[in-house]
């Protein structure tokens, strides 16, 4: 009986013909049916309902609002965000300097740490966490310069 | 995994820019680079000629332009006393090199922007946000367009959206 | 008072946006960077929010703009309509079972190989469950493209699934 009004809504859908509602009606009756127990052409349509099921689960990653708001208001959020990234990498680095031992005991330590050590290994990400920081200055700038022609 | 750590300092160690960076932001940076209460973000001349190799396909040509165009990016970052830090860095900023071009005031929190430049190339841009929650001060080093930059966050399709501000309730 | 504003009002749209975003780009990472910029774009523009009617039809009107934009700049060319039923591979043995996972597979395959306007309508459709009047807003189109792409779309997906069985049939 339930099979004939499901072969039924598939013709509409196959028309285009089917409202919202009557869609989610098949989603979810191909969702509780056991697996194996369908028709060979009805498994097709369980697995395209499958599909877009898994498709609409879709997330963004970590830290996605607090890089959102770091552009806004980078102070109070920066560490969410940008930075989460950076800080496996930074602690290894950070510790390799403290335990190496110095080779140059006379070396004045300034001129070592005012060197460049990158934070990311790979450009990629590198590329994003400038982008980000770009996008960041920019927000700003912007406010800035509207504050200035509002004088 | 020792030996991957040890690879990873020689990789950094030889890997150091050729002109170190002596002036005084540099020094505020590597005063704290090692400073737990400090959050950093490095990227090395390096690394952005191997960032020039990515895959630029879908980034706009003014943030194209404009990554092309710098050769280093630091940011400083702390929770810490946020006040006394930005008024540290503020002073270590040497007046002679660095101009200010922008200063916001809000209620509770400030942001500056300066600018070294030698006529009207700008080469360098920082930026200084404080409020109570932290302190954050980045740099951009190299060929700097504040207009380029500017547009990065107001870049939109004006065409499209004209019609969403005249039309009707649905 | 904006940032309360941003918080409550705009922000909390972020992860509609975002899935958007996944919906014409197909890459989550690229769907982030589009979201961020245009939060940063209206958080620029607030002077403005008074003025606009509807900030959500704003900011889905943006996402469209930013992603279209992505897209033009992609150097991979997209596949003609007619091939989207050829890509499936004639190897398999229909009497065979296929795994749900290689149907998936299809599918995919199959969705990728749809005209641009067919994909989105049917991204938006099937699994934003989007109205039609949703859709034709958000990317601009009338009802009736709508309706024909969803047609189209849904058809050439069903062909791809059942082509194979139909050509072992005639032998």
């Amino acid at each position: 009986m339930e099979k004939a009004m499901i072969i039924g809504l598939l013709e509409k859908y196959w028309q285009a013909e089917t409202t919202i509602e009557e869609e989610r009606t098949l989603a979810a009756w191909f969702k509780a049916q056991p697996p194996g127990s369908l028709d060979p052409d009805l498994e097709q349509y369980a697995a395209l309902f499958a599909y877009f099921d898994g498709e609409s689960r879709v997330t963004p990653g970590p830290g996605f609002e607090s890089r959102i708001l770091q552009a806004i208001t980078p102070v109070r959020h920066f560490q969410g965000g940008l930075i989460a990234a950076a800080a496996t990498v930074l602690t290894v680095v950070a510790t390799l300097i403290l335990t190496q031992p110095a080779k140059h005991p006379t070396a004045q330590p300034v001129a070592k740490t005012t060197q460049f050590t990158d934070t990311y290994s790979d450009p990629e990400q590198a590329l994003a966490a400038v982008r980000h920081a770009l996008l960041i200055a920019s927000v700003h700038l912007n406010e800035g310069r509207k504050q200035i022609t509002n004088k | 995994m020792k030996r991957i750590l040890y690879i990873l300092l020689l990789v950094i160690g030889t890997a150091n820019t050729i002109h170190a960076q002596d002036d005084a932001i540099g020094r505020f940076f590597g005063k704290y680079l090692e400073d737990p209460r400090f959050t950093v973000v490095s990227v090395s001349p390096r690394m952005f000629r191997l960032m020039a190799k990515v895959n630029w396909d879908t980034v706009s040509p003014d943030l194209k332009q404009t990554v092309s165009r710098l050769q280093s990016f630091r940011i400083l970052s702390t929770d810490s006393m946020p006040r006394a830090f930005y008024k540290e860095a503020l002073n270590h900023i040497d007046r002679s090199q660095y101009e200010p071009l922008i200063m916001v005031r809000g209620g509770s929190d400030d942001f500056r922007f300066m600018i070294r430049a030698t006529g009207n190339t700008i080469h360098e841009l920082l930026m200084l946000a404080v409020d109570k929650d932290g302190f954050t001060l980045m740099s951009f080093v190299g060929d700097i367009d504040l207009d380029k930059i500017s547009r990065l966050a107001a870049d939109m399709d004006i065409k499209g959206l004209e019609k969403l501000k005249n039309a009707k309730r649905k | 008072m904006s940032l309360e504003v941003f918080k409550g009002r705009i922000l909390p749209m972020k992860d509609k946006l975002f899935r958007f975003a996944f919906h014409l780009l197909g890459d989550i990472p690229e769907a982030e960077d589009a979201v961020q910029e245009v939060f940063a774009g209206v958080w620029t523009k607030r002077a403005e929010w008074a003025q606009w009617n509807s900030i959500e039809a704003y900011c889905m009107t943006a996402t469209r703009n930013n992603c279209l934009d992505r897209l033009r700049r992609r150097r991979v060319p997209t596949v003609q309509e007619s091939s989207a039923h050829q890509l499936i591979s004639p190897d398999h043995d229909p009497h065979e079972k296929m795994t749900s996972k290689e149907m998936i597979q299809r599918i995919r395959q199959c969705m990728d190989a749809l005209p641009q306007q067919q994909q989105f309508v049917i991204r938006l459709r099937e699994m934003e469950g989007f109205s039609y009047n949703e859709i034709a807003e958000v990317l601009d189109m009338t009802l009736d493209q709508v309706k024909v792409n969803l047609f189209r779309g849904r058809n050439a997906i069903r062909q791809a699934l059942t082509k194979k069985e139909q050509k072992w049939k005639k032998q």
